[in-house]
């Protein structure tokens, strides 16, 4: 669990304040998206859940410990961070090796090691690429590549920064359905993106950021459905909550999935009961 | 207005690969028309914009058969400094493209290769910043940019050229909404000016609204071309090539194939709304 | 990082000295600099000092310059006056340890030698902050092309590395917070074994940097980049009188400075005996 209490971090030397009066609690098992115009914020305030940002004012307690009486390698065996570009990740000789980077930092023993390489590397697909230099692999098998190297490390907590950029829409789906099923087995996942029609298929909580401060903060559908203070962020909802907005006179949407809003428009043109 | 680009049997592979990058495609590209590119990763799309703008054959080395005309000269036979005043190209990360530490000295730094005179530079740096409205950033470094503004600087360092063809290969993938917004609208205010624009883009709605044909590519090969309309409505060849249709297009098919008849299938936001607000008042 | 960044920046204001031709301040400077090296004379190093920081007032840089002073003054000349004095064999030992002396001398001959310094830095900090990187490159290309027929290679790749240099260091940032955030412990161990530990950062930065060298190629080729024999200029690098003056009056404080030295006595900070 991670509470964040009166965070505020300040950039020296400049004075620029990036986070004001932060308050946000994220408990165990969620998924959690942070959205937000560049500069917001978002990068900052995730970067101090594992430790590598230590706040200025205010305190960020990860499982109730203070992250600044922690060192990020301790903190790094609760929450991986999968940065935004795996090439800025990525240096072994082998997919192998990458994966077994970061548990051998941590000191754990090197049969478990082997053991959790393989048993991940086939979860996310890569079984067959072990023995395969990194830069083989397309874009995308390097970003799940990137997250399975922190995986291998058994964080409770996973925080992807944009896992979708740089991926058409096939390899942004097997990355998201990857995430999916890494929240179902139990762990929390926190995800920086710009890419709503994501964040309203998979996150089922959003948090808004504009300018330093939380501006939105609740369940996803919640989030999307307040279209004035998500314009003053400049965010722009997702089209199905538009389009359900949009024809709100005719039905009272309760799904907004895609399938759900055709599905409700095709029994009211039919004139069936909704 | 005639074709200002033809593609005629290009295929090409590149050095050192087994596997032919661009089979046997063959376009044509209308002069002041807007095309759009679209297509999974991998598909082709680059290479494809490599050829167009003579990039390949007289960049990249590989092998490189059939013809790509450009205004009525082939490609093999001109110079790059001559295509690169006739078609422009903007790669996708902007920061490679930039070397300067200001921005009017990156938008000048073409025309001071090629040796314009220092009047002419002047002139055509102010138009290219007003035209992508960066004049107040004339002096910044590009550090100090967004990331959508560093795309404009891109773009403005490409009208110093005064090109007619403007090649924009995934400008807007990593932008957020905000910069794609921005850059939209320069590229928008392009094609108003009669420039011929080829955009390669993942969002096909946004695609769909400003183009006026679509091509896509996969393994290579030209698969569909068509109006925005025929393709992005196609829903299955769509989702054949790995691709996300636009959503009220999707929600359009789901109606169809419950037998409810749709006069067209709306391929934007609007359009769709539109549509269904029609069939909804009807109940 | 990004301090060095806004010094730079600052090349690029508006004022009657960041007007003036960037190779008639380079003489100027070259000129200056080479003040402290024959000079030890607190007299002569204090006007160049106050002359400089005079034209910096013009230059409107003043309260950056005192800022950057007050950081990094204190600490080169305190470690000047520090370990200077222990080396200086000459004259009267006021203090001795075994063969370590510390004499009067020698603690004149280090505050002199703290004044060289700020004097030298001096000079230079006002030179980079009224100097466009890229108009001195301009300048110089110009003034190379047509005299000396030599190529812009060299001035292009200065001004690049002052482009790419600032994103790089952020991606060399990145890249060790992605390593930290892999339980790599940059600030344990002794001197080697953080070295080692450096160096698997390189690689990620090198392998991006190759895919961004193909762009770059292709980018550069397709703006001309040495396409002709030569190139022309933006901004002509015009010498007017005022520039010839400024340049001159460098000239001309070295040339008397070089008379004191090689004819007086003054020029020594122990010129009284």
């Amino acid at each position: 669990m991670i509470e964040v209490k009166n965070l505020w971090y300040i950039y020296q030397p400049m004075g620029t304040v990036a986070l004001r009066d932060i308050n946000l609690r994220i408990e165990d098992g969620e998924f959690v998206a942070i959205i937000g115009q560049n500069g917001s914020g978002k990068s900052t305030l995730v970067k101090h859940f594992n430790g590598l940002l230590k706040p200025t004012k205010g305190v960020v307690l990860v499982d109730g410990v203070d992250t600044r009486k922690c060192r990020v390698s301790d903190l790094a065996r609760k929450v991986g961070y999968v940065f935004q570009n795996p090439d800025h990740q990525i240096f072994a000789e082998t997919v192998r090796e990458e994966m077994e980077f970061g548990p051998r930092n941590l000191g754990f023993p090197e049969d478990e090691i082997k053991k959790e390489v393989e048993r991940i590397s086939k979860k996310v697909g890569l079984y067959e690429y072990l023995d395969e230099p990194p830069m083989s692999l397309s874009r995308g098998q390097r970003q799940v590549l990137a997250v399975a190297s922190i995986l291998t490390m058994r964080p409770s907590t996973v925080i992807v920064d944009e896992p979708t950029t740089g991926l058409d829409w096939k390899g942004s789906i097997e990355i998201m359905e990857l995430l999916k099923d890494l929240n179902e087995e139990g762990k929390t996942i926190i995800m920086i993106t710009h890419n709503m029609r994501i964040v309203s298929l998979y996150a089922k909580r959003t948090i808004v950021m504009f300018k330093g401060e939380i501006m939105l903060d609740g369940p996803t559908e919640e989030v999307f459905s307040k279209p004035e203070e998500l314009k003053r962020a400049f965010i722009c909802p997702p089209s199905n909550y538009l389009i359900a907005r949009e024809l709100s006179k005719y039905i009272n949407f309760k799904s907004l999935t895609i399938e759900g809003i055709s599905s409700e428009i095709i029994k009211k043109l039919r004139g069936e009961a909704t | 207005m005639g074709n200002i680009i033809e593609v005629r049997n290009v295929s090409y592979r590149y050095r050192f690969s087994k596997r032919e990058a661009l089979k046997n495609i063959s376009l044509e590209i209308e002069e002041g028309s807007f095309v759009g590119i679209i297509g999974p990763i991998g598909a082709g799309k680059t290479t494809l914009c490599y050829c167009l703008s003579g990039v390949i054959p007289h960049i990249l080395g590989g092998e490189f058969k059939g013809d790509v005309f450009v205004k009525g000269i082939n490609t093999r036979d001109a110079t790059t400094p001559e295509l690169t005043q006739i078609i422009g190209f903007c790669q996708q990360d902007a920061e490679s493209q930039l070397f300067m530490t200001d921005v009017e000295r990156e938008i000048a730094f073409p025309l001071e290769n090629l040796m314009f005179p220092p009047d002419e530079i002047k002139a055509r740096v102010e138009e290219a910043l007003r035209i992508t409205r960066l004049t107040k950033y004339k002096k910044r470094h590009p550090f100090f940019l967004s990331g959508g503004e560093k795309q404009r600087v891109v773009i403005a360092a490409v009208l110093a050229m005064r090109s007619e063809v403007i090649i924009l290969d995934e400008t807007l993938s990593e932008l957020d909404p905000l910069g794609a917004e921005e850059v939209m609208e320069t590229v928008s205010r392009l094609k108003e000016e009669g420039k011929t624009i080829i955009m390669v883009d993942h969002d096909l709605e946004r695609l769909g609204r400003f183009a006026d044909k679509i091509v896509l590519i996969d393994e290579g090969r030209k698969v569909a071309e068509g109006t925005p309309e025929e393709i992005l409505s196609n829903i299955d060849l769509l989702r054949e090539h790995y691709l996300d249709p636009p959503w009220t297009t999707q929600i359009a098919a789901s109606l169809v194939r419950a037998g409810i008849h749709l006069p067209y299938i709306p391929i934007t936001f609007e359009s769709g709304v539109e549509l269904f607000k029609k069939l909804l008042e009807g109940t | 990082m990004s301090l060095v960044l806004h010094m730079l920046e600052m090349g690029k204001r508006k004022s009657p000295i960041h007007a003036l031709n960037p190779l008639a301040k380079m003489l100027w400077w070259a000129s200056i600099i080479i003040i402290p090296i024959i000079i030890t004379n607190p007299i002569i190093l204090l006007l160049v000092t106050f002359w400089t920081l005079a034209l910096s007032a013009i230059a409107r840089i003043g309260k950056e310059l005192v800022r950057t002073i007050k950081i990094l003054y204190p600490l080169l000349i305190g470690f000047i006056v520090i370990i200077w004095p222990l080396f200086y064999p000459h004259g009267e030992p006021l203090l001795q340890f075994s063969f370590i002396k510390v004499t009067t001398d020698g603690i004149i001959y280090a505050l002199a030698a703290g004044l060289r310094i700020v004097t030298a830095v001096t000079a230079c900090l006002f030179f980079t902050m009224t100097t466009d990187i890229a108009d001195l490159a301009s300048a110089t290309a110009q003034f190379a092309q047509e005299k000396l027929h030599v190529s812009y290679t060299l001035p292009f790749l200065i001004v690049s590395s002052f482009k790419f240099l600032p994103e790089f260091i952020a991606t060399y940032a990145t890249v060790k917070e992605s390593f930290m955030s892999r339980a790599v412990e940059f600030e344990k161990g002794g001197f080697v074994e953080r070295i080692r530990k450096h160096v698997p950062l390189f690689i990620p930065i090198i392998l991006s940097s190759l895919e961004k060298a193909k762009n770059m190629t292709i980018a550069l080729e397709l703006k001309g980049f040495r396409a002709r024999e030569k190139r022309t200029f933006y901004k002509p690098s015009t010498f007017k009188g005022r520039d010839y003056l400024f340049a001159f009056s460098g000239v001309l404080a070295l040339a008397i400075c070089l008379y004191i030295r090689i004819m007086t006595n003054f020029w020594s900070v122990f010129f009284w005996c």
